[in-house]
């Protein structure tokens, strides 16, 4: 009988012993692959969320904490706290285009709905918007536009009427799809948000656009110099956002890790078992010319099985469970992205082939003391083991 | 073949059925909130109708007067008690000695401060303006306030 075949007949020789074991890798894995997909799948989503601001520059009441910067991007509401004063003030500065965005919200069919007052025409520029249907609305009119995944929630067509705080207003156009939080967005032109909410011209945020981008850091200095604002650029944005992000992946992945660790006591576990049990078979084999080596190969290899079997499974179950589980996760405000934009939850193929890689080398290595163990076994011990 | 081709049935069908629990378990205990949150009801408040159930945690309370501020729970786990953002603050009249503006009694215990409730009422229009009618207000999914 060739090692291959006396592998599999140990490996499924006890089968429930075999599914056990197997399960404890397949759920260690799984959570690896989950956390690894959302982690992913968050950090694609920020980027391309921060790109689509298409500023350089964000201008922030002072003291915002990552969690609020979490929300430009997000597109959640925010307080309304720049006073119009320093809104003023802000685009006196030369060398820039300035965003402003008022976040608040509503309700349709009692569902919440987030509200964005903008400059119409400015930002369908800035951010490169394509109008799929309808028109961009007028500044001054009560009018909407809506993204598209927001659109197609409500069956919001343009000329449908929507009330906001009261106000019946009308859908004057819907944005093409765009992959990002705009896409759940009713945005209304900004000088009639800040009547119908009643915010006497504060702003959420502003989104600064430098003309020449070499000078990013002097224009910075320039808005710090001019009002009492928060500047950040994007990229400090994206680092304080991802930061968070970060904290919270590593703090998955060392329970992923956990998961994996526990199947690997698992299989040492087992393989200690399987030598116990075999002590005959190995004694057989000794007494028939194996080597040592072959003994300690044949164990090494029954647990480098069970990591690849179940790190196969762990795979196949790991993507389909990322899947299912990411929207009930993206219930979280960090974590919305994940919810509301199409992400692909499937991590990139060489992690996968990692992920397995790894799933074998931690069977093996929990493998080594059960297959020394049963290399050093002598003939005699062996056979005459009752 | 055969002896191996069974105990791969026997880990499938185990996967399957722990993969099944597990994906049951994770909608059970972390579904999507039915309830709203303090913020995107206060945003505009108007917008609702019928009884809804608002989610938020108690930042002030005074059981002599019945008054009850509750707001947002992620407000609160990131700036505590003192919001960000302080038009989301949703304040309530439940006494459970005398009478609300409206009229209404109440039976039961007021929450304490930063207990996380669930208040179940209705936005009614009166003459001092918009307000929560409030039917119930939970904790941990038992009444704690219920109108008499």
């Amino acid at each position: 009988m060739n090692d291959f075949r006396l592998i599999m007949r140990n490996l499924f020789g006890s089968r429930s012993r075999f599914a056990l074991t197997l399960v404890g890798i397949t759920l260690g894995i799984t959570a690896l692959v989950v956390m690894i997909s959302l982690g992913t799948g968050l950090r694609t989503q920020i980027d391309k969320q921060a790109s689509d601001l298409g500023a350089n520059l964000v201008v922030t009441p002072k003291g915002w904490c990552a969690y609020e910067q979490v929300k430009v991007l997000s597109g959640n509401q925010l307080p309304d706290a720049i006073p119009p004063e320093e809104l003023v003030k802000i685009e006196a500065v030369e060398g820039i285009e300035t965003l402003p965005y008022l976040t608040v919200g509503s309700a349709i069919e009692n569902e919440p709905v987030p509200v964005t007052g903008i400059l119409m025409a400015d930002t369908v520029e800035m951010k490169r918007w394509s109008v799929e249907k309808g028109d961009v609305p007028t500044d001054g009119t009560p009018t909407i536009l809506a993204g598209s995944s927001i659109a197609e929630s409500f069956d919001l067509a343009p000329g449908d009427p929507v009330t906001l705080r009261g106000v019946e207003f009308t859908v004057a156009g819907l944005i093409a799809e765009t992959g990002t939080r705009d896409d759940a967005v009713l945005f209304i032109p900004l000088d009639v948000a800040h009547e119908v909410y009643e915010t006497d011209g504060r702003v959420s945020f502003v989104a600064i656009k430098v003309d020449d981008v070499s000078k990013v850091d002097l224009a910075a200095q320039r808005i710090s110099d001019a009002a009492n604002v928060a500047v950040v650029s994007d990229k400090q944005l994206l680092a304080s956002v991802l930061s968070v992000v970060d904290s919270v992946g590593t703090t998955l992945r060392i329970i992923a890790a956990v998961a994996i660790l526990t199947a690997a006591f698992g299989i040492v576990n087992t393989m200690l078992m399987a030598t116990f049990e075999r002590r005959r078979d190995i004694g057989i084999l000794k007494s028939i010319g194996s080597s040592n080596a072959r003994i300690f190969r044949l164990f090494l290899f029954e647990a480098g099985a069970y990591g690849f079997i179940g790190g196969v499974v762990g795979l196949i179950v790991g993507v389909i469970a990322s899947r299912l589980i990411t929207p009930y996760i993206a219930s979280n405000e960090f974590t919305a992205f994940v919810g509301s934009a199409t992400v692909d939850a499937i991590p990139p193929f060489s992690q996968m082939g990692l992920i397995l890689l790894g799933s074998v080398v931690v069977a093996a290595v929990a493998g080594v003391y059960p297959a020394m163990r049963a290399a050093r076994l002598t003939p005699v011990e062996a056979i005459s083991y009752e | 073949m055969k002896r191996i081709l069974r105990p791969m049935r026997l880990t499938v069908a185990a996967v399957a059925v722990v993969a099944a629990a597990v994906i049951a378990g994770c909608g059970a205990q972390s579904g999507p909130a039915s309830s709203l949150a303090v913020n995107a009801v206060m945003a505009d408040p108007a917008a609702y109708s019928g009884q809804i159930a608002i989610e938020g945690v108690v930042q002030d309370v005074d059981p002599a007067s019945g008054s009850l501020a509750v707001i947002d729970t992620t407000e609160y786990a990131t700036c505590g008690l003192t919001p960000c953002n302080t038009a989301g603050i949703l304040r309530l009249a439940v006494p459970t000695s005398g009478q609300a503006p409206n009229g209404a009694t109440y039976t039961g215990t007021m929450p304490a401060l930063e207990d996380v409730v669930v208040v179940v009422g209705e936005f009614k229009t009166a003459e001092q303006g918009l307000y929560l009618d409030v039917a119930r207000i939970e904790k941990g999914g038992s009444p704690l306030l219920t109108k008499r």
